[in-house]
């Protein structure tokens, strides 16, 4: 209990900091394009109000979710066969390290080659930016099962598909939804930068407009917006692998 | 499954080990050429210094491991891989962290497909027998290291196998809780009537629990000496400690087993 309390006092105080500095930094100010929190959140206040921000979000969120759906659960079927099959593993897992270590920024122009200006391509950014973190994450939970369960298991006469199911994929699952958030802030950015890169909507129209005529609040509240967004989304898929897979952790 | 303890004579075997030869790659011959009897109903010990190849051993009895050559019988089967009538104890304890005390327990019936309140009622006896009543819902990282074998233990009894392997159960475990939990372990031998066997690198407890000592010597590992502890079963866990012929056997062991230690 007692702990509980600190570590709320430290989260809080860790936000009023840099929140705090912030506040500092605009006012002084370290330039004129960087305006303080007051005023970004009375942009940001004033967008909410005339449905500017909400409706951009909406726009921006389609391609992000549709892309991190497809990503977590092609992310995680690849992870789980390049894991639990050494051919697949030998077929997939290369591929996956050069796409992880690729600046993926250098092939959007190709995907709007491929696939236009439209959603398509926009998903395909996010969707490039998230699997690749996905799969090696799961692949290397699965891998990383300890071997004395495995045999427990096999002693105990499990079948291979028993022991996938109520060993190995409950001991990966820390790691598989570690790289489910890792992944979801990639295709996050992957987003908004789509909307930066191939055609402006949503956030990314916000961003560029507000920058192009020199409304720095306004600006800054659509980026804060998006971080926001994704940041409750992460905190969400928390909530998710605790209530689906940790007992223990809800028990203590 | 079933063909439980009354069917078992004490004294006949119930594990046959022939010719049984073990070699990593390197190569190094962890075992050659082993032959053993383990009797039904006793607890036998294969006790000596690391690298004689005892939890190689048991493991090949259980079935996780397959030998270069030779053959194991249980209850005049021959082992092709684990089976019904073998449970396994690990040495590292091999629970579901996310499990509590009851699933984990009930595992090995969960694996065998028995239902629900079937298995939980037979893992609710054994964990009443190895001392764990009041914890059916606690996680294994609420528990000490002893409870936690004392999980392992119940859930290799669950399953109803006529031969517990039992691989250095206590080495994780602190001295203390060490000697409370062989006290109790003499106790379940003597009230379950099963066959134990049980790989140790300490000679008090080889001669404490067992009805037969198995001495193995190393590289390669070779059956070397099997002694029967002289000594009265009857008594209390805190007279055998005290009593001559268990410290003679525990010394004249360890006299064999100087050579060896380096």
């Amino acid at each position: 209990m007692a702990r509980d309390l600190r570590s709320t006092a430290l989260t809080v105080a860790s936000f009023v900091i840099v929140l705090g500095a912030w506040e500092y930094a605009g006012r002084l100010p370290v330039s004129n394009a960087f305006p303080s929190l007051s005023a970004t959140a009375a942009a940001a206040w004033e967008m909410t109000r005339d449905g500017r921000l909400p409706q951009a979000l909406a726009i921006t969120i389609i391609p992000m979710i549709i892309g991190v759906t497809i990503s977590a659960l092609a992310g995680v079927l690849l992870g789980l066969a390049t894991g639990l099959n050494n051919r697949v593993e030998w077929l997939g897992i290369p591929l996956f390290l050069v796409l992880q270590a690729a600046p993926l920024a250098a092939i959007i122009p190709m995907l709007v080659l491929a696939y236009g200006v439209g959603l398509a391509a926009k998903v395909s950014v996010v969707v490039i930016m998230a699997v690749p973190v996905i799969v090696l994450n799961s692949y290397k939970a699965v891998r990383h099962t300890s071997k004395s369960l495995l045999e427990m298991a096999h002693s105990f006469l499990g079948t291979r598909r028993q022991t996938i199911f109520k060993v190995i994929l409950p001991a990966a699952s820390p790691v598989i939804f570690a790289g489910l958030r890792l992944g979801t802030a990639a295709g996050f950015v992957g987003a908004v930068l789509a909307e930066l890169l191939i055609s402006p909507t949503g956030i990314g129209d916000l961003i560029t407009f507000h920058q192009s005529i020199a409304e720095y609040p306004e600006m800054y509240a659509a980026i804060v917006s998006v971080i926001m967004l994704s940041a409750l989304f992460l905190e969400f898929l928390d909530r998710m692998e605790l209530m689906l897979f940790r007992p223990e952790r809800r028990a203590a | 499954m079933t063909v439980a303890n009354a069917t078992i004579e004490t004294g006949t075997a119930a594990v046959r080990v022939r010719g049984v030869s073990m070699i990593y790659p390197g190569p190094v011959h962890a075992l050659q050429d082993v032959d053993l009897d383990f009797a039904a109903g006793q607890l036998t010990s294969l006790l000596g210094p690391s690298g004689c190849g005892k939890t190689t051993l048991l493991k090949i009895i259980a079935g996780l491991l397959t030998p270069a050559s030779g053959t194991v019988m249980v209850n005049g089967k021959k082992v092709e891989g684990p089976g019904p009538e073998r449970a396994f104890v690990f040495q590292d304890f091999a629970l579901l962290p996310w499990a509590n005390v009851l699933r984990n327990v009930a595992f090995g019936l969960e694996l065998r497909g028995v239902p629900t309140s079937e298995r939980e009622a037979v893992a609710e006896k054994y964990i009443g027998e190895v001392g764990l009543r009041g914890f059916e819902r606690k996680y294994p990282h609420e528990l000490s290291g002893g409870m936690r074998q004392r999980v392992g233990l119940a859930r290799a009894l669950s399953v109803k196998a006529d031969v517990l392997l039992m691989d250095e159960p206590f080495s994780a475990v602190d001295e203390q809780t060490r000697r409370k939990f062989q006290e109790d372990l003499l106790q379940l031998v003597t009230v379950e009537k099963r066959t134990f066997l049980f790989v140790t690198h300490s000679i008090e407890e080889a001669v404490y629990l067992s009805d037969r000592i198995v001495l193995l010597s190393p590289r390669p590992g070779k059956v070397w000496k099997i002694i029967e502890p002289d000594m009265s079963r009857e008594l209390s866990p805190d007279q055998i400690r005290r009593e001559p012929g268990y410290l003679d056997t525990v010394e004249s062991i360890w006299q064999n087993l100087k050579d060896y230690v380096e």
